[in-house]
Formats: structure tokens, C-alpha cells, sequence
């Protein structure tokens, strides 16, 4: 094997591996935040996505497919109280992820995301007087669909907190 | 003389972001820790979060092409400010002050509103609506390439309180 091509296939592996890292880091965000604040956590996949789609939407049927996984966190009574869930929007901002939606005032929404070739990281932090959750999804999802997505899991009747209705 | 050229630009370029929603940018630090003001921004990738539009229907395909251009929103509302009518005039004050030209205002016994845009090169820039009642106050941004044309469809489609005002432009 030539060195050149044996530095090419390290380099390579190295990129994976800071890549998986780099991955894993901005989820465990999140998981770290929760991990002693968490009333109940979800994992959802494509599969059980499906099944709790409650509207039985083909066209979510079928983007639904490309998701990996849905990590859902309901934060406990002190996290509601302190607000604390608020400073994970600083924290993923720091990370690089865009802010695609951000709410403050009574209610609180934060929606960011990075993409990394097909494959796309979101995160959504919301939280109101009695209630507050995070949302961690990764797969290769059109943007555009994000909002279904999120809508979904709107009418999973776990929260209705995107009410802008003012 | 190129590295100048190239800083010059960067530095250029990064006075048009910070031009892009600077009145809101303003009020909403400002405002920030202030309960009484929903504050929302939101980028055009999540504008369709707002909507009820079918799943490729071909309303959805018109809102989608409607909003293309734009780059976000960023609302500053509160039905519930007992400095509503201060909050207007300062507001109305600063927009001016800022070199927007307005496009419509509107005045009855309920509410006053104004609309401004900023142009730059023939193309609308950002569109800005202020709305003043007895209680209420509220401060829209829409920011990108905007056409007039879209505002309404894009006003008709997404359900968020205040932005019903812009069906108004459709009938100027």
C-alpha cells in the first residue's frame, strides 16, 4: 500500500471518529441538562414514530423514515420553575447550531439545528408556566419537513406550547 | 491591497446583517426579561411551523414559493401594556429616525398601526408594521427580499396573532 494512500484512509477515520464524537457531544447537551432533571424520557425511532402518528399522514409516514431517533425529555417541577431549560439555547448556539426559532416572554420555545451533509441534528427546548420539555432529533431530514415533524409531536398531546395566538 | 479590499467588504457585509432587524433587534434587548412582551424570532426554514396547510398540497407549494426569499421574523406583542400608546409613538419615532419610508398607516378608535420598509436597490428589504391600542402594542419585522405581492397569501397562511394586519397592504 502506498503512505499516500494509508494517510488518505487514516485521515479518513479520524475525520469519522471527530465526526461521531462531535455528534454524540451536541446530543449529551441535552442528555447531560436532563439527566437530574427529568421527570420522563422518551426515545422514539421511525418505527414507533409511525405508530403514535396519530393523524395517519402518508406524506409524514414517509420523511418520518429518515429519522433515527427522538429523544424527549419532560423536565421536572424545579426545572419549570427555575427556567433553567433556557440556557440550553446558549448553550447550542455555542456549538454552531443556527437558531431557527426562538420565543421568549411567558412562554419559552428555542428551535436550532446543524447539518452535517444529509444528516441533520435539531434541538428544541420549550417551556411554559407548568410545563417544559427538550427535544433532541438526529436524521437525515428534509429542513422543510422540520416543522411537520415538530407538529407531530405536538399532536402526540405531550404539550401544546407553539400556540402563538396572541 | 486586496487583504484591504477583502476587509472592507467583510466589514461592509457585516454592517448590512447588523442593519437587517436592528429597530427590533433593539427593542428586544430592551425588552428582554420584560414578561409582559412575547418575543419571537423565527428563521423562513420554520415559517411553515405556523401554518395548517396540508402536507404537499398546492397551498402549501404557493406559501413555500411565497416565502422563499424572505430571511425571518421577529414579533415583540404584548395585549396587556399599560404604556402601549408611549411604547407606538417611541417606536414610530425610532423607524423614522432609522430611514424607513412609510408605506401605509391606519387610524381608528381601536388601534392605530403603521407599515415601513426599508429599500436597497430597487428591492424591499425588511417590511416594518407597528400597532398601538389601548393595551396592546406590537412590533413586526419581516426581513429577506420581499415582495408586496406575497405579503397577504403569506399573512392569510400562518397563524400568528398581529400578523393578520398585513392583509391591509393587499387593499392599498
Amino acid at each position: 500500500m502506498k503512505s499516500s494512500h494509508f494517510r488518505i484512509i487514516v485521515g479518513v477515520i479520524v475525520l469519522g471518529f471527530i465526526s461521531i464524537n462531535s455528534a454524540r457531544a451536541q446530543e449529551s447537551i441535552l442528555k447531560k441538562f436532563a439527566k437530574s432533571k427529568t421527570e420522563k424520557q422518551y426515545t422514539f425511532y421511525a418505527s414507533t414514530l409511525r405508530m403514535l402518528d396519530i393523524s395517519k399522514d402518508k406524506n409524514l409516514h414517509e420523511f418520518v423514515n429518515d429519522v433515527e431517533k427522538v429523544n424527549i425529555f419532560l423536565f421536572d417541577s424545579i426545572t419549570i420553575i427555575d427556567q433553567s431549560y433556557s440556557e440550553l439555547s446558549d448553550m447550542y448556539s455555542s456549538e454552531g447550531f443556527d437558531e431557527y426559532m426562538s420565543m421568549q416572554g411567558g412562554k419559552f420555545a428555542y428551535i436550532a439545528g446543524k447539518e452535517k451533509g444529509k444528516e441533520m441534528e435539531v434541538v428544541g427546548v420549550f417551556g411554559q408556566k407548568d410545563f417544559a420539555m427538550g427535544v433532541y432529533l438526529v436524521g437525515s431530514i428534509p429542513l422543510q419537513k422540520i416543522p411537520k415533524l415538530i407538529e407531530m409531536i405536538k399532536k402526540m398531546e405531550l404539550i401544546d406550547l407553539l400556540d402563538l395566538d396572541f | 491591497m486586496k487583504k484591504l479590499l477583502i476587509i472592507m467588504v467583510a466589514v461592509m457585509g457585516m454592517n448590512v446583517a447588523m442593519a437587517q432587524g436592528s429597530i427590533v433587534e433593539k427593542y428586544f434587548k430592551e425588552l428582554s426579561g420584560n414578561d409582559d412582551y412575547t418575543k419571537v424570532s423565527v428563521s423562513s426554514k420554520m415559517f411553515s411551523l405556523f401554518t395548517e396547510l396540508e402536507s404537499g398540497s398546492e397551498a402549501e407549494k404557493e406559501f413555500l414559493s411565497a416565502v422563499s426569499k424572505l430571511k425571518g421574523l421577529k414579533i415583540i406583542a404584548s395585549d396587556s401594556t399599560p404604556t402601549s400608546r408611549k411604547m407606538y409613538d417611541k417606536a414610530l419615532k425610532d423607524v423614522k429616525a432609522a430611514g424607513y419610508e412609510e408605506l401605509m398607516s391606519v387610524m381608528d378608535a381601536e388601534e392605530d398601526m403603521q407599515f415601513s420598509i426599508k429599500e436597497k436597490g430597487g428591492k424591499i428589504e425588511e417590511l416594518i408594521m407597528v400597532v398601538g391600542g389601548r393595551e396592546k402594542f406590537v412590533l413586526m419585522s419581516l426581513y429577506g427580499e420581499i415582495d408586496l405581492k406575497n405579503i397577504s397569501k403569506i399573512a392569510r397562511a400562518m397563524k400568528v396573532g398581529g400578523l393578520e394586519n398585513l392583509e391591509l397592504l393587499d387593499e392599498k
